[in-house]
């Protein structure tokens, strides 16, 4: 099976099993939900009742936000209009290149490693949903199978994070490195070109990374692999063996994402919305991007499975 | 091959015959020119020395003599890390290097020989510590001659001087073959009626120096582009791969100069009517070629708008210079020259390197051409300019865009390469022009009042007084007499003090007499003293004003009146009694205007003087009040709480709250979306 075959493969899974999609899309909304109540009403308090409302239902303003950022505390100090519309994939993807992708917040790594940990089982839950072929979505079996192999993916996920932390550190060593070699030259150019190469690098490194361990998830689900690493040294070796349509695969959906956020910094709502109707459409779209995102992951995992079940695992 | 480098003779021939012309300096004199300089200078490129030769010749305007010539010789400053300028940058947490302060990133001026009409004043040198009693800081040297300079008398000294050139520190120094230097020889203090005015480098403080002539010779290696204060005389080619660059301008209280071999060199003229026509000399990086145009535009939006609002750019030509990246030369002004700063990735909209450029350019008239002592007074130019900035973005650009920068470099400085607008973001020049922002951060019941000299300032705060709390005033005074008064009384104080070295107590004196208004009360406030304002709407009610309870009947009997009930059933419309309190929390007292809106659309508005504590306003009419707002045209803008001077009857911030951190949601989503990458 090649890469565009598999690709193809995964999207249709993904797409045949919408309850799929909607349940990682609610999770995903329900997890930041409470955050996003907790910033309403921080929001809500801070402009009072002051005239301020009305500029801010119209649009943004600075004049309130300069004053606004000095009161706001915890969670909602993370408000910043440059964290929303299409600053949501600038931002995001500024924060995934440096490394530091909780915005300094300790509320938001609290978020992010409950949401991880949910994660985790809905993961579990749909490559067993995908690992059986033309099989409907089942929530009891979703929910058996996610908490089936909710430890040994927990596993797998905690090495991975080790791993990928000693890649940021080793990235951070190295561009200290590169820092020092232009400390005394280089022109804009040279070093705006040293940073994208570098970069590049890293983002490289990384998805290695995550290709070896997305086929070690889908060893430990389709082989029912009981040891974590075992199921790594599987996916390796998997990987090593097929590096072509392995990362074919990958990179294709990694271009359908990267082409998502694309399009969603181009067409991101802008602050006009004034009335309910406008904010909810706002909304909605926004979501429909969410969600978009986490179809193509799901995608990802469909065709990832489909690869490793063709190919007979390792 | 060794290099050939200006032998004491060929320097003493140039010497000789630029004297002259120093002494002599041509045209009609705009300043005392009364301290001259005549420089040769010559570049070793390898060792990142400069050998120096100069003659000052200095003539005393005060009414009493003295035997003394105070020198700074700034770049003591960075000679090591007990200068007073190290210690201080430190204490404000703004340090060009941080921690890592290497052998060769250390800089010093050195002087080697001093004679005056033959006498050797080596013997007599000493470093004074004027300010701090810190006898380790070598920024000032003070040489005594061998009979006192009476007044409107001169005295020529002649120096030899070696200097190491720093990594850059405060924005002069070197990065691999990019040089931009400036403050770089011994440079004479201002000698006034109380005695020299000749302070250590401060961490927090610029400089401060007379007006006089500039003759600079500059003797580089080939394959330099060069810029520098003032006109180039000549350009002679002097073998060995060295060229010598004459430079020359007067009426001008410093020169820099600038050298690197990537600079690409673009012309332009401002001219318009009225005023005089400058030539512009663009150095700019290649990465920035395309932003040319807009250097240019913005200099020479500078030069039209102060030079309508204030007077004319006196000098000929100016020189803008787009420093080499990570220099660290960016933004900052010297004669007749300026550094700018840009991004490889840089839409216009988001006020760079427009910003940046109409306030070095405007520097030119607030600092340049009024020359105020720095050291003690910064805000008179760095306010002045930054109020006059953010008048000039407003009138010329706009409301610029919010701009985030991303992808950083390695090591993160100087901030991320790609620049992106967000264009639903606006910012006003109240806001943001004036850094509200960075003044209400830094503003509290600690800082010092603007009167304390900048450099006795508490360093971390210094710049914040001198920059934005500066510019909030006067934008409030602008508020307050309007343009059309305050604009007159600015151009006044920049006529009358042009050349001169004002001190505050001018600039307050001729906005008090251009005015003809008393604004003793504002200065004392704004200036001798550090009170916070904020005046606040802190409650507003509306309730029937008929009577509710007992009263007397016709027969004089008690009677129950429902003050409720009043206007039902055909009698006449509800009166309502609206009540607005207003109270003042800062120690500030400035006359402020309440705006009563009522639901029926009308309006009401009462003047305060802002005096008391509080105070009740009532307004009784057929409408029940919608919001009250104190100073809603917002000519206050020192107030430190706007949120609060505003209240709706019926708060309606529930919408927006829930609107913004719907959109803040999105961002919290795909960043837990992006966090699955790892999982």
């Amino acid at each position: 099976m090649n890469a565009y075959r598999a690709i193809a493969h995964g999207l249709r899974r993904a797409a045949g099993a919408p309850a799929l999609v909607l349940l990682l899309w609610l999770a995903n909304l329900l997890v930041a939900l409470p955050a996003a109540w907790v910033v309403a009403d921080a929001l809500e308090a801070d402009v009072g009742a002051s005239r301020f409302h009305h500029s801010l239902r119209a649009g943004f303003d600075t004049a309130w936000y300069a004053e606004y950022r000095l009161r706001a505390r915890g969670l909602a100090a993370t408000f910043e209009p440059s964290r929303t519309g299409k600053g949501v994939v600038y931002e995001n993807l500024d924060a995934f290149f440096g490394g530091d992708l909780f915005a300094g917040s300790p509320a938001v790594a609290g978020i992010a490693v409950l949401y991880g940990l949910l994660f985790v089982f809905l993961q579990g839950g749909a490559l067993a949903h995908f690992s059986a072929p033309r099989a409907r979505f089942n929530p009891r079996r979703f929910i058996a199978d996610g908490g089936r192999f909710y430890g040994r993916l927990l596993q797998l996920a905690l090495i991975g994070l080790a791993i990928y932390f000693a890649i940021y550190r080793l990235a951070r060593w190295l561009f200290g490195r590169l820092d020092e070699s232009f400390r005394d030259g280089g022109s804009e150019q040279r070093i705006f070109v040293a940073t994208v190469i570098g970069g590049l690098l890293l983002i490289a490194a990384l998805n290695l990374v995550r290709l070896v361990f997305d086929y070690a998830k889908v060893a430990t689900v389709a082989d029912d692999q009981p040891l974590s690493v075992v199921a790594l040294w599987q996916g390796l070796r998997f990987v090593a063996a097929r590096p072509l349509r392995t990362a074919g695969v990958y990179a294709g959906v990694g271009l359908l994402s990267l082409l998502l956020l694309a399009l969603y910094a181009r067409l991101a709502p802008a602050a006009g919305q004034s009335t309910l109707l406008a904010v909810a459409a706002a909304f909605a779209f926004s979501q429909l991007f969410v969600a978009a995102r986490l179809f193509l992951r799901l995608s990802l995992l469909g065709a990832e499975l489909e690869v490793y079940r063709r190919s007979g695992g390792v | 091959m060794p290099r050939r480098r200006a032998t004491p003779a060929t320097l003493a021939a140039a010497l000789l015959a630029t004297l002259a012309a120093a002494q002599e300096p041509p045209g009609k004199a705009l300043s005392p020119r009364n301290a001259n300089y005549v420089i040769e200078v010559s570049l070793d490129p390898v060792a990142k020395t400069l050998s120096g030769r100069q003659t000052t010749t200095w003539r005393n305007l005060q009414q009493t003599p003295t035997d003394e010539l105070y020198f700074h010789l700034w770049w003591n400053a960075w000679r090591n890390d007990h200068s007073t300028f190290m210690r201080e940058d430190v204490m404000r947490g703004r340090s060009d290097h941080g921690d890592d302060v290497r052998e060769y990133d250390w800089g010093y001026l050195e002087v080697e020989t001093a004679t005056s009409n033959g006498v050797d004043l080596m013997p007599s040198r000493r470093y004074a510590a004027p300010d701090n009693g810190n006898e380790e800081d070598r920024t000032v040297m003070v040489l005594t001659l061998p009979q006192p300079v009476a007044p409107g008398e001169s005295v020529t000294v002649e120096l030899t001087w070696r200097a190491r050139i720093p990594r850059t520190f405060a924005r002069t120094g070197y990065r691999g073959d990019d040089y931009f230097i400036a403050h770089w020889f011994p440079q004479l203090g201002v000698y006034e009626a109380a005695g020299w005015n000749c302070h250590h480098f401060h961490a927090a403080t610029e400089f401060f120096a007379d007006y006089g002539v500039y003759d600079v010779t500059l003797e580089l290696p080939d394959g330099l582009v060069v810029g520098a204060t003032g006109r180039l005389a000549s350009r002679d080619e002097v073998g060995s791969g060295r060229v010598r660059y004459r430079y020359l301008q007067e009426d001008v209280h410093g020169f820099a100069w600038t050298a690197s071999p990537r600079y690409l060199v673009r012309e332009d003229r401002f001219a318009v009517e009225g005023l005089p026509a400058v030539d512009l000399r663009l150095l700019i990086q290649p990465e920035h070629r395309a932003q040319a145009s807009r250097y240019f535009h913005a200099t020479k939006a500078a030069l039209e708008h102060y030079g309508r609002w204030y007077g004319p750019y006196p000098y000929r030509q100016l020189t803008i210079v787009d420093p080499p990246y990570r220099l660290g030369a960016g933004g900052m002004e010297y004669p007749t020259l300026f550094t700018g700063g840009s991004a490889i990735i840089n839409p216009f909209g988001g006020g760079s390197p427009e910003g940046v450029t109409v306030h070095e350019a405007g520097h030119q008239f607030w600092y340049g051409v009024v020359g105020n002592n720095e050291i003690e007074h910064a805000w008179l130019d760095e306010g002045l300019n930054t109020f006059s900035t953010a008048r000039v973005m407003d009138v010329v650009y706009g409301r610029t865009k919010l701009r985030r920068s991303y992808l950083n470099p390695p090591g993160g400085r100087p901030g991320g390469f790609v620049r992106v607008l967000f264009d639903d973001v606006l910012e006003s020049r109240a806001i943001h022009g004036s850094r509200f922002a960075r003044f209400i951060a830094s503003e509290g019941p600690t800082m010092d009042p603007m009167s304390v000299p900048t450099f006795l300032a508490y360093p971390a705060g210094a710049g914040s007084l001198s920059y934005h709390k500066t510019a909030m005033w006067l934008h409030t005074l602008e508020n307050y007499l309007g343009w059309e008064r305050l604009q007159p009384a600015m151009a006044a104080f920049y006529r009358r003090f042009a050349f001169r070295h004002p001190k505050p107590e001018d600039f307050f004196a001729v906005l008090e007499e251009v005015t003809g208004e008393d604004l003793g009360w504002f200065f004392d406030q704004v200036y001798y003293d550090s009170v916070q304002f904020d005046y606040a709407v802190a409650k507003v009610t509306s309730r029937p004003a008929a009577v509710t309870g007992y009263v007397e009947g016709e027969g004089g009997e008690l009677v129950y009146r429902d003050g409720k009930k009043a206007g039902e059933a055909g009698e006449e419309a509800t009166i309502y009694r609206n009540e607005v309190v207003v109270r003042r929390h800062g120690g500030g007292v400035f006359p402020v205007e309440l705006l009563m809106v009522f639901e029926d659309g009308s309006e009401a508005r009462r003047a305060w003087d802002g005096g008391e504590r509080w105070r009740l306003f009532v307004d009784e009419r057929p409408s029940k009040l919608a919001y009250a707002v104190i100073d809603p045209e917002r000519v206050l803008l020192l107030d430190l709480d706007y949120t609060n001077n505003s209240r709706l009857r019926a708060p309606e911030a529930a919408f927006p709250a829930r609107k913004w951190a719907s959109k803040w949601m999105i961002w919290l989503q795909d960043l837990l979306t992006t966090v699955t990458f790892f999982l």
